[in-house]
């Protein structure tokens, strides 16, 4: 599937997210776990079983991230935001529609997920590893400055298992920023351990920001996306709201969400590109 | 940043019966994907049958020993019973008939339980992580290979300590492993995608797994079928059995006939292709599922 980069406005080498009409329908099942019992009687007996409801996360999307955008997405719980980076990452596939990635994709989403925890925190790093794309040569390059980082030098060959919250946090956020990032996916994953690690991270992250030629960034952290953020969008139930001007789109959703109508402030948005502070 | 970026497409399949299944072209589209994917996979692959490998060999020092011992006692006991009961029906040798039919059952039934197992185990993983998902029930089947194995190279120890000669039979050991392993993947393909679907099909597993054992000549001779043998006919299992047996039971010695070879073949990639279809149909839904 080598479609290549070169689609419209896209030189060569240059990082791009595109949405093409991208519709996703999550099935809501009418039972919570559907067994092979009841479907086998219902098809014995002819009777029809009630209809999967399809609920409508996102219908017909279009979006395009450039090269050099941070793009910062804001909106309350379950307005889609971690589904749209699930998107990206291909986690799920779309219902319909097309979703072109340019560039390699560096997802610092949910951390420790691919840990094993029967395994030491040597061999985590490699089984994680493998998962973003790297071999075990390119691996072991890296577990040394991994080590560092994370601080866990002397837990290194301990099973993750009996680590601390913190530890395996720090862990993890080490291996996953350990990377080449063309495309930055980060899914707010800011307050992991203490305050001094705490710092180490953040120093991390802003570097990484910096060197990525995209940047994704789900957050509820208003003045984090807007120290961080070029472009903000607002979704709201699976609907862009605002895209554009980081402060103008973070001052329609707060006044929103302090009871200003949707009209007044999507209006706001559109008249006031860049509103008094 | 010098060189090509990485391209990725993701694009809904088509909705509704497989019309993309039944074009040649759709299907090798998605077996080159496949293999590609499995290509850039390979390191999670390894690491997965090395991590699952260690766990079980490293829990405790008898790890390894008590899991080739475990189905050996089993074939004792089976062989202590089964001798006696069998005595009447003249087979001889019986506990070499047993081991070699027995030892693959035990590799074939125990990867498919945890191979259907293999989605809903990894559901965090799945639903975080942008992975292939033949990926799980491929590291079943793989550690459960290295286990088959070892647990044929301790039989085979075995049957040199009971002073048993080998029989030429024995080249064909490798051809009947990949065989049935291909075989064990197409079944897993499908009963994956059924327990992640319906929960409860697991329940079922179990007892279509105790009763197809009970149905395939592994405790008894096939030559003491007589009245079910069409039934024998349609057991694909059977004809896999037939040629375990050739490798190492040899009363009277001899080598699997063309009908065998061909329908374990036929058996064994048909089934692969109907699962992998199957497992393609139902890929984009198992993250909705979990």
């Amino acid at each position: 599937m080598s479609s290549g980069c070169n689609g419209p406005g896209n030189g060569n080498g240059s990082a791009s997210i595109a949405f093409e009409e991208v519709s996703l329908h999550f099935r809501k099942y009418s039972e919570v776990h559907p067994t092979f019992k009841k479907a086998a009687i219902d098809a014995l007996f002819h009777r029809a079983r009630p209809a999967d409801k399809t609920w409508v996360m996102f219908d017909r999307l279009n979006l395009r991230v450039e090269h050099g955008d941070r793009l910062g997405i804001i909106g309350s719980n379950g307005a889609g935001k971690s589904t749209l980076l699930k998107l990206i990452s291909g986690v799920y596939a779309p219902s319909s529609g097309t979703i072109r990635i340019c560039g390699r994709l560096a997802p610092i989403l949910d951390l420790g997920a691919g840990f094993s925890p029967e395994m030491s925190g040597i061999e985590n790093i490699f089984l994680n590893g493998a998962l973003l794309g790297f071999s075990r040569k390119e691996m072991a390059a890296k577990v040394d400055r991994i080590l560092d980082f994370a601080g866990m030098r002397e837990s290194a060959s301990t099973p993750v298992k009996y680590y601390s919250t913190g530890m395996m946090l720090r862990l993890a956020f080490a291996i996953a920023t350990d990377v080449d990032p063309e495309i930055l996916l980060v899914d707010e994953v800011f307050a992991a351990g203490d305050a001094d690690f705490t710092a180490k991270a953040k120093a991390r992250m802003q570097e990484l920001f910096g060197a990525s030629h995209i940047v994704v960034l789900v957050s509820h952290d208003l003045a984090l996306i807007l120290q961080m953020c070029n472009r903000v969008m607002w979704i709201d139930h699976g609907r862009v709201m605002c895209d554009g001007n980081p402060k103008a789109a973070c001052r329609a959703y707060f006044r929103h969400s302090q009871g200003a109508t949707l009209e007044d402030v999507l209006t706001e948005f559109a008249t006031r590109k860049v509103p008094a502070t | 940043m010098a060189g090509r970026l990485q391209t990725r497409v993701y694009s809904a399949r088509p909705e509704g019966a497989g019309a993309g299944l039944l074009s040649a072209g759709a299907w090798l589209g998605q077996v080159r994907q496949d293999l590609a994917d499995l290509g850039r996979f390979r390191h999670v692959l390894r690491n997965f049958v090395v991590t699952d490998l260690k766990v079980r060999y490293q829990r405790s020092v008898l790890g390894f020993l008590w899991t080739l011992l475990n189905p050996i006692l089993m074939m004792v006991v089976l062989a202590v019973v089964f001798s006696q009961v069998l005595r009447t029906m003249g087979i001889e040798e019986y506990p070499l008939y047993l081991f070699s039919g027995f030892i693959p059952w035990i590799f074939f039934s125990s990867v498919i339980v945890s191979g259907s197992n293999s989605l809903l185990a990894n559901e965090f993983l799945i639903k975080t992580v942008q992975v292939p998902k033949f990926l799980f029930p491929l590291r079943c089947l793989l550690v459960g290979l290295v286990n088959f194995v070892f647990e044929i190279l301790a039989l085979c120890i075995l049957f040199v300590c009971f002073g048993e000669a080998f029989r030429v039979q024995v080249v064909l050991l490798p051809a009947a492993v990949v065989l049935l392993a291909v075989f064990a993947l197409g079944i897993m393909f499908i009963t994956a995608s059924l327990v992640t679907r319906y929960r409860d099909f697991e329940h079922i597993i179990g007892v279509f797994l105790q009763a197809w054992y009970f149905l395939t000549p592994i405790l008894y001779p096939e030559s003491l079928v007589k009245d079910y043998a069409w039934l024998l006919r349609l057991n694909p299992m059977v004809y896999l059995m037939r040629i375990f047996h050739c490798t190492f039971y040899h009363h009277p010695a001899s080598w699997p006939d063309p009908t065998t070879w061909l329908a374990a073949v036929v058996a064994a990639f048909g089934t692969l292709l109907i699962g992998y279809g199957i497992y393609k149909r139902c890929e984009p839904h198992y993250v909705f599922w979990l």
